[in-house]
Protein backbone atom coordinates (compact mmCIF):
# COMPACT_ATOMS: atom_id res chain seq x y z
CA UNK A 1 0.00 0.00 0.00
CA UNK A 2 1.77 3.42 -1.19
CA UNK A 3 1.51 6.08 1.34
CA UNK A 4 -0.47 8.39 -1.36
CA UNK A 5 -3.83 6.05 -1.61
CA UNK A 6 -6.17 7.99 0.18
CA UNK A 7 -6.40 6.16 4.08
CA UNK A 8 -10.22 6.12 3.61
CA UNK A 9 -12.12 6.24 0.35
CA UNK A 10 -15.89 6.87 0.31
CA UNK A 11 -17.17 5.97 -3.04
CA UNK A 12 -20.88 6.74 -4.08
CA UNK A 13 -22.27 5.56 -0.79
CA UNK A 14 -26.38 5.78 0.00
CA UNK A 15 -28.58 5.39 2.68
CA UNK A 16 -31.90 5.02 3.05
CA UNK A 17 -34.13 4.77 6.30
CA UNK A 18 -37.51 3.71 5.36
CA UNK A 19 -38.15 5.82 2.21
CA UNK A 20 -36.13 8.89 3.73
CA UNK A 21 -32.83 9.11 2.30
CA UNK A 22 -30.21 10.28 4.75
CA UNK A 23 -27.12 9.89 2.53
CA UNK A 24 -26.81 10.55 -1.38
CA UNK A 25 -24.22 9.42 -3.56
CA UNK A 26 -22.03 10.52 -0.90
CA UNK A 27 -18.04 9.88 -2.11
CA UNK A 28 -14.97 11.61 -0.11
CA UNK A 29 -11.52 10.39 0.36
CA UNK A 30 -9.31 10.91 3.36
CA UNK A 31 -5.59 11.05 3.23
CA UNK A 32 -3.50 9.38 6.46
CA UNK A 33 -2.85 12.15 9.28
CA UNK A 34 -5.54 14.66 7.49
CA UNK A 35 -8.18 16.21 9.85
CA UNK A 36 -11.49 16.72 8.18
CA UNK A 37 -14.39 18.94 10.00
CA UNK A 38 -17.65 18.05 8.60
CA UNK A 39 -20.47 21.05 8.95
CA UNK A 40 -23.68 21.27 8.00
CA UNK A 41 -26.96 21.95 9.47
CA UNK A 42 -28.77 19.21 11.99
CA UNK A 43 -30.47 16.16 9.83
CA UNK A 44 -27.81 16.36 6.91
CA UNK A 45 -26.42 13.11 7.41
CA UNK A 46 -23.33 13.99 8.95
CA UNK A 47 -23.30 11.47 11.83
CA UNK A 48 -25.04 8.71 9.60
CA UNK A 49 -21.98 9.41 7.33
CA UNK A 50 -19.31 8.99 10.67
CA UNK A 51 -22.02 5.80 11.68
CA UNK A 52 -21.91 4.47 8.20
CA UNK A 53 -17.46 4.59 8.26
CA UNK A 54 -17.85 2.78 11.89
CA UNK A 55 -19.99 0.17 10.94
CA UNK A 56 -23.07 1.20 13.34
CA UNK A 57 -25.00 1.50 10.24
CA UNK A 58 -25.28 -0.50 7.03
CA UNK A 59 -25.32 1.46 3.90
CA UNK A 60 -27.00 0.35 0.90
CA UNK A 61 -25.18 1.07 -2.07
CA UNK A 62 -21.95 2.29 -2.66
CA UNK A 63 -18.55 1.08 -0.81
CA UNK A 64 -15.94 2.05 2.14
CA UNK A 65 -12.22 1.42 2.07
CA UNK A 66 -10.14 1.64 4.48
CA UNK A 67 -6.34 0.88 3.39
CA UNK A 68 -7.90 -0.63 0.48
CA UNK A 69 -10.20 -2.81 2.35
CA UNK A 70 -13.62 -2.87 1.59
CA UNK A 71 -15.60 -2.27 5.27
CA UNK A 72 -18.76 -4.58 5.92
CA UNK A 73 -18.62 -6.12 2.17
CA UNK A 74 -16.84 -9.09 0.27
CA UNK A 75 -16.91 -7.66 -2.62
CA UNK A 76 -18.76 -5.64 -4.71
CA UNK A 77 -21.63 -8.27 -4.98
CA UNK A 78 -22.99 -6.71 -1.78
CA UNK A 79 -21.60 -10.33 0.03
CA UNK A 80 -22.07 -9.58 3.67
CA UNK A 81 -18.54 -10.53 5.64
CA UNK A 82 -18.84 -12.66 9.00
CA UNK A 83 -19.55 -11.24 11.71
CA UNK A 84 -15.81 -11.27 13.28
CA UNK A 85 -14.19 -10.11 10.19
CA UNK A 86 -16.25 -6.89 10.37
CA UNK A 87 -15.78 -7.16 14.46
CA UNK A 88 -12.30 -6.51 13.00
CA UNK A 89 -12.62 -3.87 10.75
CA UNK A 90 -14.51 -2.01 13.70
CA UNK A 91 -11.44 -1.89 15.73
CA UNK A 92 -9.52 0.13 13.20
CA UNK A 93 -12.41 2.93 13.38
CA UNK A 94 -12.51 5.04 16.78
CA UNK A 95 -15.64 7.00 17.55
CA UNK A 96 -16.18 9.56 20.12
CA UNK A 97 -19.99 9.94 20.56
CA UNK A 98 -22.27 13.20 21.56
CA UNK A 99 -23.38 11.74 24.71
CA UNK A 100 -19.79 9.66 25.63
CA UNK A 101 -21.30 6.65 25.98
CA UNK A 102 -18.91 5.86 28.78
CA UNK A 103 -19.27 2.08 30.53
CA UNK A 104 -21.78 3.01 33.63
CA UNK A 105 -20.40 -0.34 35.31
CA UNK A 106 -16.81 0.61 34.82
CA UNK A 107 -14.07 3.28 36.19
CA UNK A 108 -12.52 5.49 33.73
CA UNK A 109 -9.49 3.19 33.89
CA UNK A 110 -11.74 0.27 33.09
CA UNK A 111 -13.73 1.70 30.00
CA UNK A 112 -9.77 2.55 28.82
CA UNK A 113 -8.54 -1.01 29.30
CA UNK A 114 -11.49 -3.21 28.77
CA UNK A 115 -10.85 -3.25 24.62
CA UNK A 116 -7.61 -3.88 24.71
CA UNK A 117 -7.77 -6.28 27.39
CA UNK A 118 -10.38 -8.00 25.67
CA UNK A 119 -10.28 -7.47 22.25
CA UNK A 120 -6.51 -7.02 21.45
CA UNK A 121 -5.77 -9.54 24.06
CA UNK A 122 -3.25 -7.29 26.01
CA UNK A 123 -2.07 -8.34 29.39
CA UNK A 124 -3.64 -6.21 32.02
CA UNK A 125 -0.20 -4.66 32.85
CA UNK A 126 0.21 -3.32 29.46
CA UNK A 127 -3.09 -2.26 29.13
CA UNK A 128 -2.74 -0.41 32.42
CA UNK A 129 0.27 1.41 31.45
CA UNK A 130 -1.33 2.52 27.71
CA UNK A 131 -4.28 3.57 29.81
CA UNK A 132 -2.31 5.56 32.48
CA UNK A 133 -0.69 7.33 30.04
CA UNK A 134 -3.41 8.17 28.15
CA UNK A 135 -5.83 9.67 31.42
CA UNK A 136 -2.11 11.51 31.48
CA UNK A 137 -2.44 12.78 28.25
CA UNK A 138 -5.90 14.22 28.86
CA UNK A 139 -5.39 15.23 32.43
CA UNK A 140 -6.88 12.75 34.50
CA UNK A 141 -4.32 11.05 35.44
CA UNK A 142 -5.67 11.08 39.65
CA UNK A 143 -9.23 10.36 38.02
CA UNK A 144 -8.45 6.97 36.86
CA UNK A 145 -10.55 5.28 39.63
CA UNK A 146 -13.55 6.75 39.35
CA UNK A 147 -16.92 5.60 37.84
CA UNK A 148 -18.56 8.22 34.50
CA UNK A 149 -21.24 9.45 36.87
CA UNK A 150 -18.41 10.83 39.28
CA UNK A 151 -17.33 12.76 36.35
CA UNK A 152 -18.34 16.12 34.69
CA UNK A 153 -19.34 15.78 31.29
CA UNK A 154 -16.23 17.19 30.22
CA UNK A 155 -14.20 15.03 32.03
CA UNK A 156 -16.29 11.69 30.51
CA UNK A 157 -15.93 12.89 27.13
CA UNK A 158 -11.81 13.22 27.59
CA UNK A 159 -11.80 9.64 28.79
CA UNK A 160 -14.21 8.83 26.27
CA UNK A 161 -10.99 9.95 23.92
CA UNK A 162 -8.91 7.89 25.48
CA UNK A 163 -10.74 4.96 25.19
CA UNK A 164 -10.95 5.17 21.46
CA UNK A 165 -7.49 5.94 21.18
CA UNK A 166 -6.32 2.67 23.36
CA UNK A 167 -7.43 0.81 20.42
CA UNK A 168 -5.11 2.80 18.22
CA UNK A 169 -7.41 3.44 15.25
CA UNK A 170 -6.61 4.27 11.64
CA UNK A 171 -8.82 7.03 11.63
CA UNK A 172 -11.09 8.61 15.24
CA UNK A 173 -14.28 9.73 14.46
CA UNK A 174 -16.07 12.45 16.46
CA UNK A 175 -19.56 12.71 16.21
CA UNK A 176 -20.39 16.32 17.78
CA UNK A 177 -18.24 15.86 20.80
CA UNK A 178 -19.11 19.05 22.37
CA UNK A 179 -22.47 18.89 21.86
CA UNK A 180 -23.99 18.00 25.15
CA UNK A 181 -21.34 19.97 27.11
CA UNK A 182 -21.46 23.20 29.37
CA UNK A 183 -19.94 25.94 27.31
CA UNK A 184 -16.91 26.02 29.80
CA UNK A 185 -15.89 22.62 29.67
CA UNK A 186 -16.02 22.50 25.98
CA UNK A 187 -12.21 24.28 25.47
CA UNK A 188 -10.96 21.42 27.67
CA UNK A 189 -12.08 18.50 24.83
CA UNK A 190 -11.45 20.71 22.05
CA UNK A 191 -7.82 21.31 23.55
CA UNK A 192 -7.12 17.41 23.59
CA UNK A 193 -8.70 17.19 20.15
CA UNK A 194 -6.33 19.69 18.87
CA UNK A 195 -3.08 18.30 21.08
CA UNK A 196 -4.31 14.63 18.83
CA UNK A 197 -4.40 16.49 15.49
CA UNK A 198 -0.91 17.97 15.79
CA UNK A 199 0.16 14.23 16.70
CA UNK A 200 -0.64 13.50 13.01
CA UNK A 201 -4.27 11.64 14.42
CA UNK A 202 -6.36 10.99 11.07
CA UNK A 203 -9.51 12.29 12.13
CA UNK A 204 -12.85 13.32 10.98
CA UNK A 205 -15.00 15.63 13.13
CA UNK A 206 -18.79 16.60 13.08
CA UNK A 207 -18.93 20.11 15.11
CA UNK A 208 -20.11 23.27 14.93
CA UNK A 209 -17.36 24.29 16.59
CA UNK A 210 -15.82 26.11 13.63
CA UNK A 211 -12.78 27.48 15.81
CA UNK A 212 -11.44 24.33 16.24
CA UNK A 213 -12.06 23.66 12.16
CA UNK A 214 -10.01 26.94 11.31
CA UNK A 215 -7.50 26.15 13.97
CA UNK A 216 -6.85 22.47 12.70
CA UNK A 217 -8.63 21.11 10.42
CA UNK A 218 -6.84 20.71 6.74
CA UNK A 219 -10.06 20.38 4.84
CA UNK A 220 -13.65 21.39 5.51
CA UNK A 221 -16.82 19.56 4.02
CA UNK A 222 -20.05 20.61 4.03
CA UNK A 223 -23.06 18.69 3.89
CA UNK A 224 -27.05 19.10 3.47
CA UNK A 225 -29.91 16.85 2.94
CA UNK A 226 -27.54 13.89 2.58
CA UNK A 227 -25.21 15.33 0.12
CA UNK A 228 -21.56 16.58 0.10
CA UNK A 229 -22.08 20.21 -1.39
CA UNK A 230 -18.58 21.45 -1.26
CA UNK A 231 -14.91 20.61 0.09
CA UNK A 232 -12.64 22.86 0.65
CA UNK A 233 -9.06 23.74 1.92
CA UNK A 234 -10.09 24.83 5.54
CA UNK A 235 -9.17 28.73 5.20
CA UNK A 236 -10.55 28.78 1.43
CA UNK A 237 -14.13 27.45 2.34
CA UNK A 238 -13.81 29.74 5.71
CA UNK A 239 -12.70 33.36 3.82
CA UNK A 240 -14.69 32.34 0.53
CA UNK A 241 -17.26 29.47 0.56
CA UNK A 242 -18.28 28.13 -2.84
CA UNK A 243 -21.59 26.69 -2.72
CA UNK A 244 -24.48 29.15 -1.88
CA UNK A 245 -25.62 26.81 0.61
CA UNK A 246 -22.46 27.09 2.80
CA UNK A 247 -22.33 30.50 2.17
CA UNK A 248 -26.19 30.99 3.70
CA UNK A 249 -25.24 28.64 6.52
CA UNK A 250 -21.59 30.31 7.35
CA UNK A 251 -23.33 33.12 7.56
CA UNK A 252 -25.76 31.89 9.54
CA UNK A 253 -23.26 30.30 12.36
CA UNK A 254 -20.60 33.21 12.14
CA UNK B 1 -56.97 -33.79 77.19
CA UNK B 2 -60.26 -33.42 78.91
CA UNK B 3 -61.09 -30.72 81.73
CA UNK B 4 -60.75 -26.86 81.69
CA UNK B 5 -59.23 -25.18 78.53
CA UNK B 6 -55.31 -24.03 79.55
CA UNK B 7 -54.82 -20.50 80.47
CA UNK B 8 -53.85 -17.64 77.81
CA UNK B 9 -49.69 -17.39 76.92
CA UNK B 10 -48.89 -14.55 79.30
CA UNK B 11 -45.81 -12.50 78.33
CA UNK B 12 -43.33 -14.76 79.33
CA UNK B 13 -45.16 -17.63 77.76
CA UNK B 14 -45.47 -15.54 74.68
CA UNK B 15 -41.70 -14.85 74.84
CA UNK B 16 -40.90 -18.44 75.27
CA UNK B 17 -43.02 -19.07 72.17
CA UNK B 18 -40.48 -16.83 70.57
CA UNK B 19 -37.68 -18.51 70.98
CA UNK B 20 -39.05 -21.73 70.74
CA UNK B 21 -37.35 -24.36 68.62
CA UNK B 22 -40.49 -25.42 67.06
CA UNK B 23 -40.72 -21.83 66.07
CA UNK B 24 -37.21 -21.29 65.02
CA UNK B 25 -37.51 -24.70 62.94
CA UNK B 26 -40.51 -23.18 61.16
CA UNK B 27 -39.01 -19.92 60.36
CA UNK B 28 -36.16 -21.17 58.61
CA UNK B 29 -38.09 -23.40 56.80
CA UNK B 30 -39.67 -20.22 55.37
CA UNK B 31 -36.42 -18.20 54.34
CA UNK B 32 -34.68 -21.42 52.99
CA UNK B 33 -37.37 -21.83 51.09
CA UNK B 34 -38.35 -18.23 50.02
CA UNK B 35 -34.44 -18.12 49.26
CA UNK B 36 -33.99 -21.59 47.53
CA UNK B 37 -37.35 -20.79 45.60
CA UNK B 38 -36.29 -17.19 44.51
CA UNK B 39 -32.82 -18.50 43.28
CA UNK B 40 -34.27 -21.00 41.39
CA UNK B 41 -36.82 -19.08 39.95
CA UNK B 42 -34.00 -16.02 38.73
CA UNK B 43 -32.16 -18.83 37.24
CA UNK B 44 -35.29 -20.63 35.34
CA UNK B 45 -35.81 -16.89 34.42
CA UNK B 46 -32.74 -16.22 31.98
CA UNK B 47 -33.89 -18.46 29.45
CA UNK B 48 -37.01 -17.26 29.66
CA UNK B 49 -36.61 -14.06 29.28
CA UNK B 50 -33.86 -14.84 26.31
CA UNK B 51 -36.56 -16.72 24.78
CA UNK B 52 -38.46 -13.55 25.07
CA UNK B 53 -36.39 -11.29 23.36
CA UNK B 54 -35.31 -13.96 21.02
CA UNK B 55 -36.56 -13.34 17.14
CA UNK B 56 -37.14 -17.02 16.63
CA UNK B 57 -41.00 -17.40 16.66
CA UNK B 58 -41.02 -20.66 18.09
CA UNK B 59 -38.61 -19.83 21.70
CA UNK B 60 -40.95 -16.81 21.72
CA UNK B 61 -43.83 -18.71 21.53
CA UNK B 62 -42.65 -21.65 24.13
CA UNK B 63 -41.93 -18.25 26.81
CA UNK B 64 -45.04 -16.82 26.10
CA UNK B 65 -47.54 -19.62 26.75
CA UNK B 66 -45.16 -20.58 29.68
CA UNK B 67 -46.27 -17.17 31.22
CA UNK B 68 -49.46 -17.21 30.45
CA UNK B 69 -49.85 -20.56 32.15
CA UNK B 70 -48.34 -19.60 35.44
CA UNK B 71 -49.63 -16.31 35.79
CA UNK B 72 -53.31 -17.32 34.81
CA UNK B 73 -53.56 -19.73 37.59
CA UNK B 74 -53.16 -19.12 41.29
CA UNK B 75 -50.46 -20.03 43.33
CA UNK B 76 -52.47 -21.81 45.75
CA UNK B 77 -53.76 -24.07 42.66
CA UNK B 78 -50.01 -24.76 41.02
CA UNK B 79 -48.98 -25.88 44.78
CA UNK B 80 -51.66 -28.33 45.27
CA UNK B 81 -51.12 -29.56 41.85
CA UNK B 82 -47.42 -30.08 42.06
CA UNK B 83 -48.26 -31.85 45.39
CA UNK B 84 -51.46 -34.04 44.64
CA UNK B 85 -51.45 -34.45 40.94
CA UNK B 86 -47.97 -35.05 40.03
CA UNK B 87 -47.80 -37.83 42.42
CA UNK B 88 -50.79 -39.29 40.26
CA UNK B 89 -49.06 -39.21 36.98
CA UNK B 90 -46.51 -41.08 38.22
CA UNK B 91 -44.05 -38.08 39.45
CA UNK B 92 -43.40 -38.59 43.75
CA UNK B 93 -41.71 -35.38 44.71
CA UNK B 94 -40.75 -35.09 48.63
CA UNK B 95 -43.50 -32.72 50.13
CA UNK B 96 -40.99 -29.79 50.18
CA UNK B 97 -39.30 -30.34 47.07
CA UNK B 98 -42.77 -30.30 45.34
CA UNK B 99 -43.46 -27.14 47.49
CA UNK B 100 -40.20 -25.09 46.09
CA UNK B 101 -40.73 -26.16 42.54
CA UNK B 102 -43.73 -24.85 42.43
CA UNK B 103 -42.99 -21.81 44.01
CA UNK B 104 -39.79 -21.56 41.75
CA UNK B 105 -41.71 -22.03 39.00
CA UNK B 106 -44.37 -19.23 39.23
CA UNK B 107 -41.55 -17.19 40.27
CA UNK B 108 -39.74 -17.63 37.28
CA UNK B 109 -42.58 -16.01 34.58
CA UNK B 110 -42.15 -13.00 36.91
CA UNK B 111 -38.35 -12.91 36.77
CA UNK B 112 -38.60 -13.80 33.40
CA UNK B 113 -40.44 -10.14 32.59
CA UNK B 114 -37.61 -8.52 35.36
CA UNK B 115 -34.33 -10.00 33.17
CA UNK B 116 -35.85 -8.91 29.89
CA UNK B 117 -36.87 -5.02 31.20
CA UNK B 118 -33.26 -4.99 32.66
CA UNK B 119 -31.75 -6.21 29.85
CA UNK B 120 -34.19 -3.91 27.62
CA UNK B 121 -33.40 -1.26 29.84
CA UNK B 122 -29.50 -1.33 29.29
CA UNK B 123 -29.26 1.71 27.12
CA UNK B 124 -28.67 1.45 23.51
CA UNK B 125 -25.60 3.73 23.30
CA UNK B 126 -23.60 1.33 25.56
CA UNK B 127 -23.80 -1.62 23.12
CA UNK B 128 -22.53 0.73 20.23
CA UNK B 129 -20.17 2.17 21.94
CA UNK B 130 -18.64 -1.24 22.29
CA UNK B 131 -19.26 -2.15 19.05
CA UNK B 132 -17.06 0.84 18.02
CA UNK B 133 -14.14 -0.35 20.11
CA UNK B 134 -14.57 -4.36 18.16
CA UNK B 135 -15.77 -6.47 20.43
CA UNK B 136 -18.08 -8.74 19.34
CA UNK B 137 -21.85 -9.66 20.13
CA UNK B 138 -20.84 -12.02 23.08
CA UNK B 139 -18.65 -10.20 24.75
CA UNK B 140 -20.68 -7.23 24.81
CA UNK B 141 -23.24 -9.35 26.00
CA UNK B 142 -21.30 -10.53 28.89
CA UNK B 143 -19.13 -7.93 29.71
CA UNK B 144 -21.51 -4.80 29.07
CA UNK B 145 -25.06 -5.84 29.02
CA UNK B 146 -24.93 -8.28 31.57
CA UNK B 147 -23.35 -6.34 34.25
CA UNK B 148 -25.23 -3.27 33.75
CA UNK B 149 -28.96 -5.27 33.83
CA UNK B 150 -27.88 -7.27 37.11
CA UNK B 151 -27.64 -3.96 38.40
CA UNK B 152 -31.38 -2.80 36.93
CA UNK B 153 -32.65 -5.98 37.98
CA UNK B 154 -31.52 -5.47 42.09
CA UNK B 155 -34.77 -3.43 43.12
CA UNK B 156 -37.30 -5.56 41.78
CA UNK B 157 -35.86 -8.66 42.57
CA UNK B 158 -35.01 -7.60 46.07
CA UNK B 159 -38.82 -7.14 46.07
CA UNK B 160 -39.80 -10.40 44.53
CA UNK B 161 -37.48 -11.93 47.48
CA UNK B 162 -39.36 -9.97 49.76
CA UNK B 163 -42.66 -11.06 48.83
CA UNK B 164 -41.46 -14.95 48.55
CA UNK B 165 -40.96 -14.50 52.54
CA UNK B 166 -44.80 -13.86 52.32
CA UNK B 167 -45.80 -16.30 49.61
CA UNK B 168 -44.13 -19.31 51.36
CA UNK B 169 -47.27 -19.27 53.48
CA UNK B 170 -49.03 -21.25 50.94
CA UNK B 171 -46.50 -24.07 51.72
CA UNK B 172 -48.76 -24.32 54.67
CA UNK B 173 -52.08 -26.04 52.52
CA UNK B 174 -49.32 -28.79 51.39
CA UNK B 175 -48.61 -29.41 54.81
CA UNK B 176 -45.16 -28.18 54.70
CA UNK B 177 -44.26 -27.39 58.36
CA UNK B 178 -43.08 -23.40 57.52
CA UNK B 179 -43.98 -20.38 59.91
CA UNK B 180 -47.75 -20.47 59.02
CA UNK B 181 -48.31 -24.36 59.13
CA UNK B 182 -46.79 -23.80 62.46
CA UNK B 183 -49.14 -21.37 63.43
CA UNK B 184 -51.68 -22.64 62.44
CA UNK B 185 -50.98 -26.38 64.76
CA UNK B 186 -50.11 -24.38 67.79
CA UNK B 187 -53.43 -22.48 67.05
CA UNK B 188 -55.87 -25.42 66.57
CA UNK B 189 -54.06 -26.83 70.38
CA UNK B 190 -55.14 -24.28 71.45
CA UNK B 191 -58.45 -22.50 69.91
CA UNK B 192 -59.45 -20.39 72.51
CA UNK B 193 -56.51 -18.40 72.86
CA UNK B 194 -54.57 -17.91 69.35
CA UNK B 195 -53.69 -14.69 69.21
CA UNK B 196 -50.22 -15.35 70.60
CA UNK B 197 -49.39 -17.34 68.34
CA UNK B 198 -50.25 -14.97 65.46
CA UNK B 199 -48.85 -12.69 66.64
CA UNK B 200 -45.43 -14.51 66.79
CA UNK B 201 -45.71 -15.18 63.44
CA UNK B 202 -46.59 -12.05 62.55
CA UNK B 203 -43.33 -10.54 64.10
CA UNK B 204 -41.21 -13.31 62.51
CA UNK B 205 -42.88 -12.53 59.08
CA UNK B 206 -42.16 -8.42 59.90
CA UNK B 207 -38.85 -9.11 60.91
CA UNK B 208 -37.89 -10.83 57.61
CA UNK B 209 -39.59 -8.63 55.59
CA UNK B 210 -37.59 -5.70 57.35
CA UNK B 211 -34.33 -7.17 57.73
CA UNK B 212 -34.18 -7.83 53.72
CA UNK B 213 -35.45 -4.27 53.10
CA UNK B 214 -32.20 -2.75 55.12
CA UNK B 215 -30.00 -5.25 53.36
CA UNK B 216 -31.41 -4.44 49.91
CA UNK B 217 -30.88 -1.16 50.26
CA UNK B 218 -27.43 -1.43 51.24
CA UNK B 219 -26.99 -3.10 47.98
CA UNK B 220 -28.48 -0.37 46.24
CA UNK B 221 -26.59 1.91 47.39
CA UNK B 222 -23.42 0.14 46.58
CA UNK B 223 -24.56 -0.49 43.15
CA UNK B 224 -24.71 3.18 42.61
CA UNK B 225 -21.79 4.57 44.58
CA UNK B 226 -20.60 1.72 41.65
CA UNK B 227 -21.73 4.25 38.99
CA UNK B 228 -25.46 3.51 39.19
CA UNK B 229 -27.66 6.54 39.91
CA UNK B 230 -31.17 5.53 39.93
CA UNK B 231 -32.24 7.11 36.40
Amino acid sequence: MDDDAPLLRIQKVSKWYGSHQVLCDVSLDLARREVLVILGPSGSGKSTLLRAIAQLVEIDSGSIFLEGEMLGFRDEGRRKLPAHRIDAQRRETGMVFQSFNLFAHLTALENITLAPRRVLKQTRGEAEATAIQLLERVGLREKAGSYPNQLSGGQQQRVAIARAMAMNPKVLLFDEPTSALDPETIREVLDIMVDLAHRGVTMIVVTHETSFAREVAHRVAFMEHGRILEVAPARAFFDSPNHPRSAAFLGQIL
Amino acid sequence: MPGAPAPALGLTGTLALLVSPLVLSAVWVTIWTAIAAQAIAALCGVPLALAELSSLKPLKAVAWFYNWLFQGTPLLMQLIFFWAVLPILGLRLPLIVAGIVALALNEAARMSQIIRAAIIGVDARQFEAARTLGMSSWQIFRLIIVPQALRLMLPPTGNELNYQFKATSLLAAISVVELTRQTLNFADRDPAHPLPYFAVAAFYYFAMSTAWGLVQQRLENRAERRGFAES
